[in-house]
């Protein structure tokens, strides 16, 4: 079949005689006599071909002219008048300006009026498949993600899909005719930033090139969001920064390690030999053995915090919750700690809030125990006078210890560092630097297991405050 | 002083704002010095500057004097198109 014709006349002998004619040709024919039978038709299906009998009696062959043609279900229909020798003007002005394609005049010789079909079908395949292209380029260039625009020499916008818009928040209807700027680029792209209401601000890769446009010189400008790859990139570059820093501060760690474990250990071989002598006298004996003692303390004390880190480290520390009476600890601690801060001459005080029995809370005894021990340590550590003072205060669902000291202070650029693993605050105190400076970076990594947070205040030459809160219960927060 | 009249305009300042500024910087000395009066515009302090020049995106350099207004967009990194752009002559300087 070549294709579907819809044949409207109203004189039989006619339809019987193009019928055949097109029949024979290969066409698909349905007729019809008027316009009930025309619309009738029309509802059943769609024509290539309109072949329409301009004068059908009774009724205008120009009303169903104009009516096809304001339906655009019928946009594709092409609609051909017929019209008899002595035609009048008038009326086939009126069909041609009502939209019609063209006009067959009868008589006609076959062979003209077939090749005229077949002519008006090849420019009816033509339009479709023009229509069709379009359609599809336009689908390419509306649903491409990065915004496209068509920018002229002065810089204003010709063009812009609708990536464009959801870029620019802006209308398609908004953005043609508004200046844009020309785009100049020396490579083959540039990194402009969007300039939008919302405050969520993004980049883009911007490329441009040369391009005709309604006969002038203008620019095809693509514009792709690469914010999020940015960002990424951006956290790639600060994670290969950390990764540097930690892998330099472990190298530190070491060397400092091994000189921490070596002191010691010096001190118990130099007077390990000198016992050795015969003729030490008992009290120098004690003496020395007091110092291996010592020695060997601290020792062990650097080699269980590095044991420590290093289970942090690979998630290998676990917790493990029970009933716990507050009180009771901070009593224990004061009594550990007691004798030390007696021997530098420290008030040592604790304050508890709540009456013995009513302070029972659920969490790991071990890692309060050891960060409260550690806090202490380093408040009698670095204070060499006044006073040190710990205790708790409720404020539900947490329970917010502290630990305050009238000792030295921590300068404020190094507020944040001292609980970074490896780092001590001061080091001027040559003796005070004893120590893996790993403890307040575990105690902050304890905190931070039971569920809650560290934080230090700190004025130089005044003292020390360190707090820590956690929840009283592993669910209530 | 103050022949030429440049607002560039910029989103915070960092590398991609800095290059900008420092391309424009060498080409107004190279091309007239002393004689171009440049401010450069930071959209995210001064938002209504921007809405109000309409600017889309940045870096985005707008000649304001001597007319005719011209507008750019881009890292301005090729000397002689942007002054080509710009409709400066060096000639003149």
């Amino acid at each position: 079949m070549k294709g579907k014709i819809l044949y409207v006349d109203d004189e039989a002998d006619n339809l019987t005689i193009f019928s055949k004619m097109l029949l024979n040709d290969g066409y698909h024919v349905d007729t019809a006599t008027n316009s009930k039978e025309t619309d009738a038709l029309l509802e059943k299906g769609c024509y290539d071909i309109l072949l329409l009998d301009i004068g059908l009696k009774n009724e205008s062959g120009l009303d169903i002219l104009k009516k096809v043609k304001s339906d655009p279900e019928f946009k594709l229909m092409m609609v051909v008048m017929i019209t008899g020798l002595f035609r009048d003007s008038d009326q086939l002005s009126n069909g041609l300006e009502s939209g019609a394609d063209g006009y067959l005049t009868r008589p006609i010789k076959k062979r003209e009026f077939l090749a005229r079909i077949n002519a008006f079908m090849r420019h009816r395949q033509t339009i479709i498949a023009l229509e069709k292209s379009e359609t599809r380029f336009k689908k390419i260039i509306d649903r491409n993600p990065d915004a496209i625009l068509i920018v002229e020499n002065n810089g204003h916008i010709k063009f812009a899909n609708p990536a464009a818009e959801k870029m620019f928040q802006l209308s398609i209807d908004y953005l043609l005719n508004q200046s844009f700027g020309y785009p100049l680029i020396s490579g083959e792209h540039t990194e402009i930033n969007i300039v939008r209401k919302t405050t969520d601000k993004l980049v883009g890769e911007m490329r441009t090139i040369d391009i005709d446009w309604d006969d002038t010189d203008a620019f095809l400008t693509s514009i792709r969001d690469i914010t999020e790859l940015k960002k990424l990139l951006e956290e790639l570059v600060l994670a290969r920064e950390k990764a540097e820093e930690n892998d330099k501060l472990k190298s530190a760690f070491l060397a400092n390690m091994s000189h921490e474990i070596r002191t010691p250990m010096n001190g118990i071989l130099g007077f390990a030999e000198l016992l050795k002598e015969s003729e030490l006298s008992g009290e120098d004996k004690n003496q020395y053995l007091g110092i291996i003692q010592d020695a060997g303390e601290r020792m062990l004390s650097i080699i269980n915090n590095i044991i420590d880190v290093s289970k942090i480290e690979s998630g290998q520390m676990e917790v493990s919750n029970s009933e716990i009476n507050i009180n009771d600890i901070l009593k224990y601690i004061f009594t550990f700690f007691k004798p030390q801060t007696d021997s530098k001459s420290l008030r040592f005080s604790y304050e508890t809030e709540k009456m013995d029995e009513e302070i029972t809370i659920v969490s790991d005894r071990e890692k309060i125990y050891a960060i409260l021990t550690n806090l202490i340590r380093n408040a009698i550590k670095f204070c060499d006078s006044g006073e040190i003072k710990f205790g708790y205060k409720i404020n539900h669902p947490f329970i917010e210890f502290f630990v305050a000291d009238t000792g030295s202070g921590i300068p404020k650029n190094r507020l944040e560092a001292i609980f970074e693993r490896f780092i001590q605050a001061d080091i001027e105190n040559i003796m005070a630097k004893q120590g893996s400076g790993l403890g307040l970076a575990i105690s902050k990594a304890y905190v931070e297991m039971l569920g809650g947070n560290m934080w230090v205040e700190s004025t130089v030459g005044k003292g020390s405050t360190f707090n820590f809160s956690i929840p009283m219960k592993p669910g209530d927060i | 002083m103050g022949k030429y009249v440049l607002k560039l305009f910029v989103t915070g300042i960092n590398a991609r704002s800095e290059k900008a500024i420092k391309n424009l910087k060498e080409i107004c000395n190279s091309a007239f010095p002393n004689e171009y009066e440049l401010i450069v515009i930071d959209v995210l302090e001064s938002p209504e500057i921007a809405e109000e020049e309409k600017i889309l995106a940045t870096p985005t350099l707008v000649k304001t004097l001597p007319l005719p207004i011209r507008r750019l967009i881009g890292d301005l990194s090729d000397k002689e198109k942007v002054l080509l752009y710009l409709d400066i002559n060096k000639k003149q300087a």
